[in-house]
């Protein structure tokens, strides 16, 4: 998960152009006017937004015809998927999803691996998944070749190198007890990728 | 059909391999080394290639040709050239052999069989570099020689059937080996074209690194006449795409490669050639002068280089023996940056003492000092007779997918099989990720 920098479109011609852009979008509207921003921009140039956004497109698609390269997609609804498909895949997109836990299936993987190339399980800082569970749950994912990253899980249940907070950088990093871990926190520099 | 006379003596050196259009180099030297001292002998090489080992029907029908050759030609000595890939199923096959013609006895030799493979249906081990211990054998068969008296040898004492191991001997004068790809002395029906030519100059390692094969023997180069009259015999018969050059470190001695990638050049120049050479370089001895000579020799000919790193991690480093300067890397990636030298620089997960959050530390360092956007991220495959796999002070921890041959790695003292995968899907996804860069 590499570093990216996310603008609301308001800020997003302000980003630097070096560095790979994400353009957080809440309609169509917002949405029209990123297409713009990206089209100026080279390397990965992304949007976020929820499903349901993609439901109120016309087809054929524009955005499957934009510079947009990588789609940040929080999953609100299974049906949604479909409509990923027709507006958002293509053979060099990058697209992570992200689900929370309470909707999560096993048997959307299946579905999801041919389009998805990163799946986060979102957990809403709940407490009642086991240890076994949670086992089950990475065994599932990993097996469909997905490495298993979650966001607002407990940390105390799940390593930080399942976190998304962890690769953001965004977690307290003196609480980390893995010294390695911590290491690689602390010895990030400004500019770097990872 | 086998003749009559007893000094006939016919051998089957035997190769499954997993790529059709690579000159088979090892079994090569072996013949034509022996060949020098055997003329008498007949020398056969064959290969069969497989396919990936799930094509469970490709395999089948590479060991049924092999096998029907051996049931029609009765050689009295099969040789299989055993590597990671083949040496299950060269274990398998010897007892296929054995069953079909009982009389014809059997060898396996690579650097990475050990005692441990010396069975019923296997009478001879050859480990490590073959080419005296093969002409010994050769000498064994037609009544010449003891066979305790045969170099680099595991295999039973035919009164007490007791095993033995006897001494290693390794050719110190490389320039005595026959160059192997001179036609005619090979293959009966030996082709000229091929996609890759590999090559040796040297042989062993200035470095001992625990993972790897080249650590255990001496470090000795074939002379620069030798390389010379190789060269230009390959550039004058064969036709290809990539010379890639086999030697740990081609930077060992900095004259020397350069001396030889002019002749390449040379070479070029005078047939027209499209050929593109592959070198491995070690780092750290990568100064301003070798960057300023290969960026002008670039100009001529395709150099593609190949940088061993594994980690940055010094605890990885230290454990695997391979202590490395990282500023001095960081200086050489540089240099190769600014002087436009064509290189990749590949990682290797699953070492003793690393663990995901170090590989993750040396991801972050290719990031940011190499100019490749992408991960070549290798999962550690524990080869026998490496020092990681012999002294048992580091093999203790190390738990790899088969007990007896040169497999993939599945524990290690620091991380589980899950984490191992678990990198290679981190890789994954990151390199998707990196590719929109």
């Amino acid at each position: 998960m590499i570093t990216k920098q996310y603008f609301a479109l308001q800020e997003a011609s302000t980003s630097n152009q070096s560095l790979p852009l994400v353009i957080i979008i809440n309609d169509q509207e917002e949405l029209g006017q990123s297409l713009q921003i990206l089209s100026q921009r080279t390397g990965l140039r992304g949007l976020s937004f929820q499903s349901s956004l993609l439901q109120e497109l016309n087809k054929p698609s524009t955005l499957k015809q934009s510079k947009a390269n990588y789609f940040e997609i929080i999953l609100e609804d299974q049906k949604h998927i479909q409509a990923i498909k027709e507006h958002c895949h293509s053979k060099n997109a990058f697209i992570q999803i992200t689900i929370i836990l309470s909707k999560f299936s096993v048997s959307l993987l299946k579905e999801l691996r041919p389009i998805c190339k990163r799946l986060i399980i979102d957990f809403q800082n709940s407490n009642s998944i086991t240890k076994p569970e949670l086992n089950h749950l990475f065994a599932e994912l990993i097996t469909h070749n997905f490495y298993p990253f979650t966001i607002n899980a407990n940390p105390k249940l799940v390593e930080p190198k399942f976190r998304v907070e962890y690769f953001q950088n965004s977690q307290d990093s003196k609480k980390l007890e893995d010294k390695d871990a911590l290491a690689f926190l602390m010895e990030k520099q400004a500019g770097d990728l990872l | 059909m086998k003749q009559e006379n007893n000094q006939s003596l016919k051998i089957l050196l035997l190769a499954f391999n997993l790529q059709e259009d690579v000159f088979p180099l090892g079994l090569s030297y072996l013949k034509t080394y022996a060949q020098k001292f055997h003329q008498d002998v007949n020398l056969t090489i064959k290969e069969f290639t497989l396919s990936s080992r799930a094509n469970y029907e490709t395999n089948k029908n590479a060991q049924l040709a092999a096998l029907s050759y051996i049931e029609l030609e009765q050689p009295d000595l099969v040789a299989f050239s055993c590597y990671i890939w083949s040496a299950d199923t060269a274990k398998d096959f010897a007892m296929a052999v054995k069953q079909l013609s009982p009389n014809t006895k059997v060898l396996l030799g690579g650097v990475e069989v050990t005692k441990e493979n010396l069975t019923d249906d296997i009478d001879y081990i050859i480990s490590g570099e073959g080419e005296i211990a093969f002409k010994e054998l050769i000498d064994h068969l037609k009544g010449q020689r003891e066979l305790e008296e045969v170099h680099n040898i595991t295999t039973r004492n035919k009164t007490t059937n007791k095993v033995i191991t006897t001494p290693k001997a390794q050719i110190q004068n490389l320039d005595e080996l026959p160059f192997p790809y001179i036609i005619g002395q090979n293959h009966q029906d030996q082709k000229n074209d091929y996609a890759v030519i590999r090559m040796e100059t040297a042989r062993g390692c200035l470095y001992s690194c625990n993972f790897c094969h080249y650590a255990k023997p001496d470090l000795r180069f074939f002379s620069i006449d030798y390389i010379k009259n190789s060269l230009t015999y390959l550039f004058d018969n064969y036709n290809f795409k990539y010379l890639t050059f086999l030697d740990a470190n081609f930077n060992t001695k900095k004259e020397r490669m350069f001396e030889i990638l002019n002749l390449i050049k040379d070479n070029i120049k005078r047939t027209s050639k499209q050929v593109a050479t592959h070198i491995e370089l070690r780092p750290e001895l990568i100064d301003k002068d070798t960057c300023i000579r290969l960026n002008e020799l670039g100009k001529h000919l395709t150099i593609d280089c190949e940088l061993g790193f594994q980690s940055s991690d010094s605890e990885v480093q230290k454990a695997a023996n391979r202590p490395t300067n990282m500023d001095k890397v960081k200086q050489a990636l540089s240099l190769l940056n600014q002087y436009h030298i064509r290189y990749k620089i590949d990682l290797m997960y699953g070492l003793p003492k690393d663990n995901f959050y170090k590989f993750l530390s040396s991801v972050r360092f290719i990031l940011s000092h190499a100019n490749q956007k992408k991960i070549v991220a290798h999962h550690y495959m524990q080869l026998n007779n490496t020092e990681f796999k012999t002294n048992p002070q580091h093999n203790k921890y190390i738990k790899r997918i088969n007990k007896n041959a040169s497999s993939m790695v599945i524990k290690t003292e620091q991380q589980t099989t899950t984490d191992l995968y678990l990198t290679k899907l981190f890789t994954d996804q990151l390199n998707n990720e990196l590719s929109l860069l």
